[in-house]
């Protein structure tokens, strides 16, 4: 049987179990078929999570497998190839979480020697994984306890005499150690694994952090003028991206209804234009003294260390904003100043929680206070009046140790409203399987609130769509689904290979490309889509052996129909049911249940898992 | 008869980095299935716009699909950049 390391170029060679319930480290391999497969990253970790994780492991299972992988390109001159991908078992969804955080572990980790990490089993006291030239060790971690994501990076790294750029970190927060249902793996500070629950399952196993050295190994290339040359055109493709700071702020002028605003009780926001200014790229980058803080091999300007320049909260060092942070933070709970809503998106990281589910979570008790639903007593005394920005501060470090109220909000949205009940439980934003969107008003957005629904992951798995006029605003449906059909497999190849979607546009052709130059094979971007189709129908039969089905739906008030702006009056819903059908029938799955159908699965070469649907 | 024809389709759209749902117009390409000076035309549009990201999807005969090659047997090829982040 040939080994990771046979012949081929682009892999570490071995991946490092870890059994925190025995205190054992192994090093194991996948053969070259396999590899070929399912790539890295997401693949090997659903592969992973198929094979080893039984459908009744709960998240936090000892059982519960944790997979974190770079892929065939991580730690490449391709920018920003130090991604790693995340899956385990979710907490939210209780199928597959897939997520990705950039940065610099995926590449610091395979110089060390190891393509990826899968962790397993309970320690019996807090550890970290120190891990460097091919070996690894846990540590004692009982005294980093309570430390935030930010201070632990720079601590270990001090502890072994490491400056910003020789070594890299990924932590769980006080979120993650205290099994909140949506903690988020953070990786050297702000970069984000974050949807359905990955830091609380690395919680569950009593793990940390890992640190892993820059490392002296190199990754073998079979052509390296030819990567090079992918890499250049993908650069030159991505140059002139500055960010998604900008987001709120452009959707704001250009009059686009996308902006979720006061937890979608209304769609339209109201904000003075100096307010509004604020938000721009412009005045950031002006006012917040940005500092570089980029992610492996990446040329772009967007990843920077920023500080809060004046207000309550100046001097706060925050990791620079994305979209979602200033959407989830700004527009959501209608915090209308720059400052407190950057102070929020930095807390929230600090503390460890995802910033989605923590905006909707605020934004639905914000909704509930606004309507009497909850009151102050329920609240622990807090006044969580909409934009109160102090106030989710303190909610936010209550959640992220589960104290008072803070302990059944820990639960996400969909549990914490199901909790209450009432009028309450029908403000609240979520998909049917439990998880909650990305930061936009996806009643606008029928692309993404399509595909949230439908998706296996508890996030996004087509994660982009095209720029026709037919997608981009409402009154499409089946459009829609042609969209997605026609995408899917895309995202979650690129997410088995390492590399950072700002950076490559999920550009097929020139991916392949690079895998072809790297590794040697004669690899087509065709068949890159059939790699990402097999591993999205694996995770599908996944979920449905663990019983998540019929739940392709959003929930009352996520699909309801806008009430005001441009779009009021056009919902999605009476669409639905045909949606699905029609994407069902697209995707090859059975148009009334959703399953795979036999002829599906042998088409990509799943003919081995046809039995686990009967 | 008419000859048949194929025809290219570009979705032109704002160049900034962060999209925005304005749609500038569209460049549509067609040509004649004999003819090779306009095939070659189209394929070469078609290469330079694969190479910068752009999404190509074939329409007809069959349903569509996103297609990686240029197939001048096809009735249509639509192309768009992708939508992602923010």
């Amino acid at each position: 049987m040939m080994t990771m390391s046979d012949n081929i170029g682009g892999y570490a060679g071995k991946l490092l179990r870890v059994d925190l319930t025995e205190g054992t480290l192994t090093d194991i391999t996948f053969n070259q078929a396999t590899l070929r497969r399912y790539l890295g990253g997401t693949g090997l970790g659903v592969k992973v999570l198929y094979d080893e994780v039984t459908p009744a492991t709960e998240w936090s299972d000892p059982a519960n497998r944790l997979t974190i992988a770079s892929g065939p390109l991580g730690g490449t001159r391709i920018g920003g190839s130090g991604t790693i991908s995340i899956v385990t078992k979710g907490t939210l969804t209780g199928g597959v979480a897939a997520v990705q955080a950039n940065g610099l572990f995926g590449a610091y980790l395979k110089f060390s020697g190891y393509d990826g990490i899968i962790l397993q089993g309970q320690a019996p006291r807090w550890q970290y994984l120190h891990v460097e030239d091919g070996k690894a060790e846990l540590k004692d971690a009982s005294y980093l306890l309570g430390v935030d994501t930010y201070d632990i990076a720079d601590t270990l790294k001090a502890e072994y005499g490491k400056t910003d750029f020789q070594a890299s970190v990924l932590s769980i927060g006080a979120a993650g150690e205290h099994l909140v249902r949506f903690a988020a793996i953070f990786v050297d500070k702000g970069h984000v694994a974050g949807h359905n629950g990955s830091g609380a399952v690395m919680g569950s196993k009593r793990l940390k952090a890992i640190i892993t050295m820059r490392g002296k190994g190199q990754i073998p290339v079979q052509d390296e003028a030819g990567l090079e040359g992918v890499a250049n055109q993908l650069y030159e493709n991505v140059k002139n991206f500055t960010g998604t700071i900008n987001g709120v702020y452009n959707w704001q002028t250009a009059g686009n209804p996308m902006l979720p605003v006061r937890n979608y009780s209304t769609n339209v926001w109201t904000i003075p234009d100096d307010k509004l200014e604020e938000f721009s790229e412009a005045y950031i980058r002006s006012a917040f003294s940005p500092k570089p803080h980029p992610c492996w091999g990446c040329r772009l300007t967007h990843a920077t260390m920023m500080t809060i320049p004046r207000g309550p909260y100046a001097g706060m060092v925050v990791e620079e904003p994305e979209y979602e942070q200033l959407s989830a933070w700004g527009t959501a709970i209608d915090t209308q100043d720059i400052f407190s809503a950057a102070m929020l998106s930095g807390e929230t990281d600090r503390v460890g929680l995802e910033n989605n589910e923590a905006g909707w979570l605020v934004g639905w008790v914000m909704e509930c206070y606004a309507k009497g639903y909850l009151q102050k007593a329920d609240l622990d005394g807090l006044e969580m009046r909409w934009g109160n920005a102090d106030a989710t501060r303190q909610l936010l470090h209550m959640i992220a140790h589960r104290q008072g109220c803070g302990d059944w909000l820990a639960e996400g949205v969909m549990r914490a409203s199901q909790k209450v009940g009432g009028e309450a439980a029908k403000c609240a934003i979520y998909t049917m399987k439990g998880n909650t969107p990305r930061g936009h008003d996806h009643r606008t957005r029928w692309t993404e609130m399509f595909e949230t629904c439908v998706s296996n992951t508890g996030t996004l798995e087509v994660g982009g769509y095209m720029q026709d006029p037919k997608v981009m605003q409402p009154g499409y449906p089946m459009e829609v689904v042609d969209n997605l059909t026609t995408l899917q497999g895309n995202m979650v190849f690129e997410d088995s290979l390492g590399t950072c979607r700002f950076n490559t546009g999920t550009n097929m052709t020139l991916l392949a490309q690079a895998v072809s130059a790297i590794t040697g094979w004669e690899f087509t971007p065709e068949e890159g889509k059939t790699v990402g189709l097999r591993i999205v129908n694996l995770m599908r039969v996944y979920n449905i052996r663990c019983g998540i089905t019929g739940r392709d739906y959003p929930s009352e008030r996520y699909g309801s129909t806008p009430t005001d702006g441009p779009y009021k009056g056009i919902g999605i819903k009476p669409h639905w049911d045909a949606m699905l059908q029609r994407y069902y029938q697209q995707m090859g799955w059975d148009v009334q249940t959703g399953h795979p159908l036999p002829d599906t699965l042998k088409r990509l070469d799943l003919n081995h898992i046809i039995r686990d649907l009967r | 008869m008419a000859e048949e024809l194929g025809e290219l389709r570009v979705i032109r759209t704002s160049p900034t980095g962060m999209q925005k749902d304005s749609v500038q117009g569209e460049l549509r390409l067609t040509w004649r299935t004999g003819d090779a000076d306009e095939i070659a035309r189209a394929e070469k549009t078609f290469q330079a716009y694969l190479q910068k990201g752009w999404l190509a999807i074939g329409e007809g005969p069959g349903p569509k699909k996103q297609i990686f090659t240029f197939n001048p047997d096809l009735e249509k090829i639509v192309l768009a950049p992708l939508v992602m982040g923010g």
